[in-house]
């Protein structure tokens, strides 16, 4: 709350020139320096989640191939009356094949590319914008 | 460019996040169950993992999954008319015993056990044993299906 007084003091004081478009411009850089800093995190994370994509889908790959669990789901499609007969020792043994660990690398590093993606394009708009000087 | 620009910050992907984070959560979540039941029932069961390797570095990966549960996956070695012998996929030996429920299967249909030789491909669907042999419940003969896609 302003009251008179201090109204009466602001009218008397003179601000410096271009004060207003210094403050929003110092606001500007500021911003655009979190942004550039936020940036070059998420760069990182985008590129590191990139390179290691790669090695664990065939590490998935490979899991799945060693684990046996396409040989047990291809049972749903060659023998499928079986595979309905046994289908609690089936369940399990599709459970317990599934490489739980290969899973939650693919889709750890899955969403830490999709995170960054998402991320990373509104603070490069920010990051690239021009600043105004007073 | 300009879909792609539309598209990384729309409302889908936030969904897809949503999505593939409830997935993960679960599977943590499922893979600290096979962790601790791994741990507890099948002590040094799990063969060698994966290697990732490169300049520099060599990181073996541990196995995700629980070996000699309720199924296994391999080529026999030996046949005997009370039980098989397999190697599976990760080098080990399984023993899998025949019992009267034991049902036999090719690709053609119903089999007897003298449809099993050496150097066959089977998949065992069984109930596991204390001594780390499989009753099977299921034998069933494949054709040399799935090759490793990924050579080590």
């Amino acid at each position: 709350m302003t009251s008179k007084r201090d109204m009466a003091f602001f009218t008397k004081v003179e601000p410096p020139q271009h004060l207003f478009e210094a403050v929003l411009a110092y606001i500007a850089l500021a911003r655009r320096r979190a942004a550039r800093i936020r940036l070059a995190a998420l760069g990182t994370v985008m590129v590191v989640s990139v390179a290691a994509l790669v090695p664990s889908i065939n590490y998935a790959i490979h899991e799945f191939y060693a684990s046996g669990f396409y040989d047990y789901l291809s049972l749903f499609f060659s023998d499928s009356s079986v595979a309905f007969g046994h289908w609690q020792e089936l369940s399990l043994s599709l459970a317990e094949s599934l490489p739980s660990l290969a899973v939650l690398l693919l889709l750890g590093f899955s969403i830490a590319l999709l995170w960054s993606l998402r991320r990373i394009a509104p603070n490069v708009r920010m990051a690239m914008m021009p600043i105004q000087s007073a | 460019m300009e879909q792609f620009k539309k598209l990384v910050p729309s409302e889908k992907v936030r969904q897809v996040l949503y999505g593939l984070g409830i997935l993960f959560v679960a599977m943590l979540i499922f893979h600290a169950g096979v962790v601790t039941g791994s741990h507890r029932h099948f002590p040094g069961k799990a063969g060698p993992g994966f290697g990732l390797r490169g300049p520099g570095f060599n990181v073996q990966l541990p196995r995700g999954f629980i070996p000699n549960g309720h199924g296994s996956v391999g080529t026999i070695q030996n046949v005997s008319t009370s039980s098989i012998t397999l190697q599976t996929r990760d080098g080990a030996t399984q023993t899998v015993l025949l019992t009267d429920k034991t049902s036999i299967r090719t690709q053609s249909g119903a089999a007897s056990s003298t449809a099993l030789s050496v150097g066959q491909q089977v998949i065992i669907l069984g109930t596991p044993n204390d001594d780390g042999t499989i009753s099977a419940d299921l034998i069933r003969a494949t054709p040399d299906s799935v090759r490793n896609p990924i050579k080590r």
